[in-house]
C-alpha cells in the first residue's frame, strides 16, 4: 500500500490480523514493563486512533473537510495546480494576508510554537518563490522579526520557562540568516514609496475606485508601521555592526520610534472579513474585505502544514486566530508598557531600580517578550557574558553600584573618608566581598523579571544566597572595626567626638546594609505567597505574626540604625573630609577614587553631597534633579521607608490580634481542632517558614519559641483587651498609610509631573496605601462592633477582593 | 459543589517536556533541577513512629462513619479487569487525556493505593482514586494524588475525601513523609476538599493545564 504525504512516498505493509492473531495468547493485564518506562514514556506515549490523543485524527478529519485527499499540499505544488498566486495581489488580499501574519505573530508572542502560527502562512516556506516584492517583503520582515526575537532578545534574556513560550524550536523553518536586517527596513521603504506612487495614480484615474484607494492607503499605514516596529526591535540589545559588540539602550531613538509607531495604529482599520459586499455596515473603525475578494488566496494559510512535524505531544490544539482589532489594540497596551519600561534608564541606584521591576511587574503584568526586553534594557547582555558580571545599563559594574548603594544607605567611613589610604590587605578584603556580592543582586534582577510564580521560588532560593552574604558582611565589618578607628584616631582630631566615633565602632555597616536587602526580599517574599493566593485561612495567623514581630520589627530597627548614623556621623565625616584635604583633589581613598564619577552622577542621593556643596552655590545650581528623590535633606533619611514599614507593622499586628480575638470568641469560619484536619501546627509553620530558616539575621525563629512568644503577647490577653489593641493598630497604620501619601502627594515632584499611582517605595505602591488606608478603616470599624457586642454569634469571614495582602473582616 | 472534582497528572507530563528535545530517557529518581526549592529539615521528627501511629488510629476512625448509603462499599484494585471501567470513568471527568500506559504505570506499580469505591447492587463502579508513592530526591518519601474521580450521580456524599482519607492511610502506612498533587486554580470544590484535610498551597504553577490555566501544587506535610 503507498502513499505520499508531503515529498516522501511510504510503502506500508497491513500487519492488523497478524498483530490480533499474536494478541490473542495474551492473558488480561499482561504487560511487561522494562525499567527504562517511566512515568514520562507513559505519559508521551500516545493511543494510536484516540481523537483525543492521535493527532492523525484530527489530520484526517482536515482532509475529510478538504476533500484534498490524505496529504498537505507544499508551497510549490500549490503553485504548480494554481491554486495559489504569487504575483499581482490586490491592495486587499495584502492587507488580509498582513493582518493575519500579523495575527499569528502576536500568537506567537503569546507563547505559541512558530508551527502552528506564523508558519501556517505557506508563503513563509520559501519567501523567494513570491514575485510580487510588496508581498516578499512583508514576508521576509515578519520571518526576520520573529528570528531577532528569538535570537538576540528571548534566548539572550533567558527568562522563558516551559509554561511561558514554547516558541523557541525552529523546525529547519527557512530563516534566511544572510539576509540583514538594514536590508528589510530598505525594502520596506521602497515598497511604501512605490505604494504612494500607486496612490497618486489611482487618485488621478478619472474614475475613482475609492475601495482600491482606501485599501491602498491602508495598505502603506500598515507597512510603515511594520517598518518601525522592526526598527524599534533591532534597537533592542542591539551589535554593533563592525564589531559585533554591544550597544546599549538608546532611550530617544525608541522614544521615537514609539511616537511614529502610536501614530500608525491610530491610522490602521483593522481588517474584516465579511461574507457578501451587499451587507453595508456604518462601523468605520474596521476595513471591511469581501470574502469573495480573496478567493485566489484562500490557500495561504494552512493550519495543518506543519503538523506532522510537531513533538509527539498532546498540546496539538489548533488555536482559532485572533481577530485583527484585537491584535491592534494589544500592540497600543505593548507600546504603552514599552514607554512605560524606558524609565527604567531613569533609576539611578539598586533601591529605584528594585522598586521599578517590582511596580512593573505588578502593575503592568508584562508578557516574557516585555519582561525579556526589561531585562536586558537593565543588563545588556554581552556574548557568553555571566549575569553577575553584566554592567547595569552596559556601564557600572554591581560592585560599584553597591559600594554607592552602601555608601548612601550607611555612609561607612570606608567609602566616605577621603584622606584614609587603604592598605593591600584591606582593599583586597572589601573587593572581596563586592565582587561577591554582585551574584545574588544580579541574580534578584534576573528573579523579579521572572513570571510571578517563578519569582517567587526563586526568591526563597535567593535568600539563601543572601544568607551568605550576610556572613561574609560580617567578617569585613569585624576587619573594619579595628583598621578604620586606628585611621581615625591617627588622623588626630581634636574634633572627634568620643560618641561619634563609639558610634562608628559599634557600627556593623555593611552587615545592616545586606541586612535591608535580606529583609526586602523576606517581605516581598511573604506578600507575593498573598499575591499568588497561597496562604490557607488557617494560616493567617503565622503569617502576620512573623512578618511583624520578626521581619517588620527587625526592618524597622535597621532603618533606625541607618537614620541614627546618618543624622550623627554625616557632618562628622564631611568636617573630617574638608580638614583632611589640603589640596581639594587629592583623594588617598581608592574607592572613592573609583566611585568618583558615579557619586558625582548620582550627588542627589548622596548623604554627604548636601553639606559639601553647602559652600558651593554654584555647583549646588547646576545640580541635575533627579526626579525619583522626593525628599532627600538631612534629619529625614528613610522617612517614606519608615512610614511604610510602620503602618505594615501595625496593620499586620492589628491582623494578628484579632484573629487571635476572633479564635478565642470562635467565631472564625474555621476551627484550628478540626478532625479532618491532618497538618500539625508545627509542621505547616517549619515548612511554610523554611526558606528564612538558615539566614543568621533575622534569627529564625522556631516553632516553640513562637509559641511562647504568642504565650506572652496574644494569649495574655482577653478578647475584649485583643480587640481594642487591633482597633488601635488598625488606626496608627491609617495614619501611616495617610502621612506618607500626604509626603508624596505634597511633594515638588507630585505636583510638577503629575505622579502615577503606581509609583512604588519598597514594596509599597500609592495604590496599595490607598488600599490599605480603606482596609483599615473598614476593619476599625468592624472591630468596633465586635467590641461592643454585636451579633455575638456570627461567624467572621475574610475578604481579599480590595487588596491581596490584608483581608477586610465580614459581618 | 456543580464543577467536577479532579485532579490532573499533567506534572509530570508538562515538566518533563521540557527536556523532551534534548533527552528523551529521564529517569524518575534524577528529577532534581525539576523540584529546585525543596528542602527537608527533618531534625524534628524524632517521634516518627509513633506518630504515624497516632495518624493511622485517627484515619481509622474517620472511615468508621456509616453515613453512607450501605450499598456502597471500597476495595482496592484487583486486576486488569476493572481497567476499562477506571479509565471510562476517569477519562469522563478529566480534561486532559492519558494513554493506558499513563494508568497502568500507576495502577500497576501501586495497586493499594488505586482505591475504588463501587455499588454492591448495581456493581458499577462509582468514584477513584490513582496515586503512587516513591522516593523523590532520593530521600523523600513522597505521595502523589494522579487522579481522582466520582461519577456524578454521586458527589456531594464525600466520597471523595473518603477515597482520598484512605489513600493517605495507605500512604502512611508506607511512611510516606509528604503528599502533592496539582489542582486547577479555579477548581474550588478540589482546593476545598483537599484544604480542609490539610493540604497546603505550596506554590502556584503559571499557565500550567494544556488549556493556560494556572494549576496549584498542594502538599500535605506529614513530617
Amino acid at each position: 500500500m503507498q502513499e505520499t504525504i508531503g515529498d516522501t512516498t511510504y510503502d506500508w505493509t497491513d500487519a492488523t490480523s497478524h498483530f490480533a492473531d499474536l494478541c490473542r495468547h495474551l492473558p488480561i493485564g499482561e504487560v511487561v514493563r522494562d525499567a527504562d518506562f517511566t512515568l514520562f514514556e507513559a505519559m508521551t506515549a500516545l493511543e494510536l486512533m484516540d481523537p483525543k490523543m492521535d493527532g492523525g485524527m484530527s489530520i484526517k478529519h482536515h482532509f475529510q473537510e478538504q476533500k484534498q485527499g490524505n496529504r498537505i499540499l507544499t508551497l510549490k505544488q500549490l503553485i504548480d495546480k494554481q491554486l495559489l498566486k504569487i504575483t499581482k495581489f490586490t491592495s486587499s488580499e495584502l492587507i488580509y494576508l498582513f493582518d493575519q501574519l500579523l495575527s499569528t505573530f502576536h500568537m506567537w508572542l503569546d507563547g505559541h510554537s512558530l508551527a502552528l502560527t506564523l508558519f501556517t502562512c505557506v508563503y513563509l516556506h520559501d519567501v523567494t518563490i513570491i514575485d510580487d516584492s510588496h508581498l516578499r517583503t512583508i514576508c521576509f520582515t515578519f520571518i526576520k522579526l520573529v528570528d531577532y526575537i528569538r535570537e538576540r532578545i528571548l534566548l539572550k534574556a533567558g527568562l522563558f520557562e516551559e509554561e511561558d513560550f514554547s516558541g523557541t524550536l525552529t523546525y529547519n523553518f527557512p530563516f534566511y540568516r544572510d539576509f540583514k536586517e538594514q536590508t528589510c527596513l530598505t525594502d520596506l521603504k521602497k515598497s511604501e514609496d512605490e505604494l504612494n506612487k500607486r496612490l497618486r495614480s489611482l487618485k488621478h484615474q478619472t474614475e475613482l475606485d475609492q475601495v482600491d484607494i482606501n485599501a491602498t492607503q491602508q495598505l502603506i499605514y500598515r507597512i510603515r508601521f511594520l517598518r518601525y516596529f522592526f526598527g524599534l526591535t533591532v534597537k533592542f540589545n542591539e551589535a554593533n555592526e563592525k564589531t559585533g559588540e554591544q550597544t546599549y539602550l538608546n532611550t530617544e531613538e525608541i522614544s521615537k520610534y514609539l511616537k511614529q509607531i502610536d501614530e500608525m495604529l491610530q491610522l490602521i482599520r483593522p481588517s474584516f472579513i465579511i461574507e457578501n459586499e451587499t451587507t453595508p455596515t456604518d462601523d468605520n473603525s474596521q476595513l471591511n474585505i469581501s470574502q469573495t475578494l480573496l478567493t485566489d488566496i484562500s490557500r495561504s494559510f494552512d493550519p495543518y502544514y506543519n503538523y506532522r512535524q510537531l513533538p509527539p505531544a498532546f498540546n496539538r490544539f489548533i488555536r482559532q486566530l485572533i481577530f485583527p482589532s484585537f491584535v491592534y489594540k494589544s500592540l497600543v497596551n505593548i507600546c504603552q508598557q514599552l514607554r512605560k519600561m524606558l524609565e527604567i534608564n531613569d533609576k539611578r541606584t539598586l533601591k529605584q531600580s528594585f522598586e521599578f521591576f517590582l511596580e512593573y511587574s505588578t502593575h503592568e503584568k508584562p508578557s516574557l517578550f516585555i519582561r525579556s526586553l526589561l531585562l536586558l534594557s537593565y543588563l545588556p547582555s554581552v556574548q557568553g557574558c555571566l549575569l553577575s558580571s553584566r554592567k547595569i545599563f552596559g556601564q557600572i559594574s554591581f560592585a560599584e553600584q553597591v559600594k554607592c548603594e552602601i555608601r548612601s544607605f550607611i555612609v561607612p567611613p570606608l567609602l566616605t573618608l577621603k584622606s584614609i589610604s587603604i592598605d593591600n590587605e584591606t582593599l583586597s578584603c572589601s573587593e572581596n566581598f563586592f565582587q561577591r556580592a554582585c551574584v545574588p543582586f544580579s541574580n534578584l534582577f534576573y528573579s523579579l523579571c521572572n513570571n510571578h510564580a517563578r519569582t517567587r521560588e526563586k526568591l526563597s532560593n535567593l535568600l539563601e544566597e543572601f544568607s551568605v552574604l550576610q556572613d561574609e558582611s560580617e567578617k569585613l565589618d569585624q576587619w573594619l572595626h579595628k583598621y578604620l578607628i586606628q585611621q581615625i584616631v591617627q588622623a588626630n582630631l581634636s574634633t572627634a567626638n568620643a560618641q561619634t566615633l563609639l558610634l562608628i565602632e559599634k557600627t556593623s555597616y555593611f552587615f545592616q546594609f545586606i541586612l535591608n536587602w535580606t529583609l526586602l526580599i523576606m517581605e516581598y517574599y511573604l506578600l507575593m505567597g498573598f499575591d499568588l493566593s497561597l496562604y490557607s485561612k488557617r494560616e493567617l495567623y503565622d503569617v502576620y505574626f512573623y512578618f511583624a514581630q520578626i521581619i517588620l520589627f527587625t526592618h524597622i530597627n535597621v532603618y533606625k540604625t541607618s537614620k541614627n548614623i546618618l543624622n550623627t556621623t554625616v557632618p562628622f565625616l564631611v568636617q573630617l573630609n574638608q580638614k583632611q584635604q589640603t589640596n581639594k583633589n587629592q583623594i588617598n581613598n581608592q574607592f572613592i577614587q573609583q566611585m568618583n564619577s558615579l557619586i558625582q552622577h548620582n550627588s542627589n542621593d548622596d548623604p554627604l553631597a548636601e553639606l559639601t556643596n553647602e559652600n558651593n552655590a554654584t555647583q549646588k545650581k547646576t545640580k541635575r534633579k533627579n526626579p525619583n528623590v522626593l525628599v532627600a535633606t538631612n534629619n529625614e533619611y528613610h522617612e517614606q521607608e519608615l512610614l511604610l514599614i510602620h503602618g505594615h507593622f501595625a496593620m499586620s499586628t492589628a491582623m494578628h490580634r484579632c484573629l487571635k480575638a476572633l479564635d478565642i470568641e470562635r467565631r472564625l469560619k474555621f476551627s484550628s481542632n478540626d478532625s479532618n484536619y491532618f497538618l500539625r501546627d508545627e509542621i505547616r509553620y517549619r515548612h511554610r517558614f523554611l526558606p528564612f530558616a538558615n539566614l543568621c539575621a533575622p534569627p529564625y525563629m522556631p516553632h516553640t519559641d513562637f509559641l511562647h512568644i504568642q504565650h506572652l503577647s496574644d494569649n495574655r490577653y482577653t478578647a475584649s483587651e485583643l480587640y481594642q489593641d487591633a482597633i488601635n493598630n488598625f488606626s496608627q497604620a491609617k495614619t501611616y498609610f495617610e502621612t506618607y501619601l500626604n509626603r508624596i502627594t505634597t511633594s515638588k515632584q507630585y505636583q510638577q509631573q503629575t505622579f502615577n499611582r503606581t509609583f512604588t517605595t519598597g514594596f509599597t505602591s500609592l495604590i496599595d496605601a490607598e488600599s490599605y488606608i480603606r482596609i483599615a478603616k473598614t476593619n476599625g470599624i468592624v472591630l468596633k462592633l465586635l467590641l461592643g457586642g454585636h451579633k455575638p454569634d456570627v461567624k467572621i469571614d475574610f475578604d481579599f477582593s480590595l487588596h491581596a495582602h490584608y483581608p477586610t473582616l465580614k459581618l | 459543589m456543580e464543577s467536577i472534582i479532579t485532579n490532573n497528572v499533567s506534572d509530570h507530563q508538562t515538566e518533563q517536556f521540557n527536556n523532551t528535545s534534548i533527552i528523551n530517557h529521564i529517569h524518575e529518581e534524577t528529577n532534581k533541577h525539576i523540584y529546585p526549592c525543596e528542602n527537608n529539615n527533618d531534625n524534628e521528627s524524632s517521634t516518627k513512629l509513633t506518630d504515624d501511629d497516632e495518624l493511622i488510629a485517627k484515619l481509622d476512625i474517620l472511615l468508621i462513619d456509616n453515613s453512607l448509603d450501605s450499598n456502597i462499599y471500597f476495595h482496592s484494585y484487583q486486576s486488569e479487569k476493572e481497567m476499562s471501567s477506571i479509565i471510562s470513568l476517569i477519562s469522563s471527568t478529566l480534561s486532559e487525556p492519558y494513554s493506558i500506559y499513563t494508568y497502568r504505570y500507576f495502577i500497576h506499580n501501586w495497586p493499594d493505593l488505586c482505591i475504588l469505591c463501587s455499588d454492591r447492587q448495581t456493581n458499577d463502579l462509582i468514584g477513584a482514586i490513582v496515586s503512587k508513592l516513591d522516593l523523590h530526591k532520593n530521600t523523600l518519601r513522597r505521595g502523589y494524588i494522579a487522579m481522582l474521580a466520582i461519577k456524578k450521580d454521586y458527589r456531594r456524599q464525600k466520597i471523595a475525601s473518603k477515597l482520598v482519607l484512605r489513600s493517605i492511610r495507605e500512604m502512611i502506612k508506607r511512611g510516606c513523609d509528604e503528599i502533592v498533587l496539582e489542582a486547577e486554580v479555579s477548581n474550588d470544590s478540589a482546593l476545598n476538599l483537599y484544604e480542609n484535610l490539610g493540604f497546603l498551597r505550596e506554590k502556584r504553577l503559571y499557565h500550567y493545564y494544556l488549556n493556560g490555566v494556572d494549576a496549584f501544587r498542594l502538599k500535605l506535610w506529614l513530617k
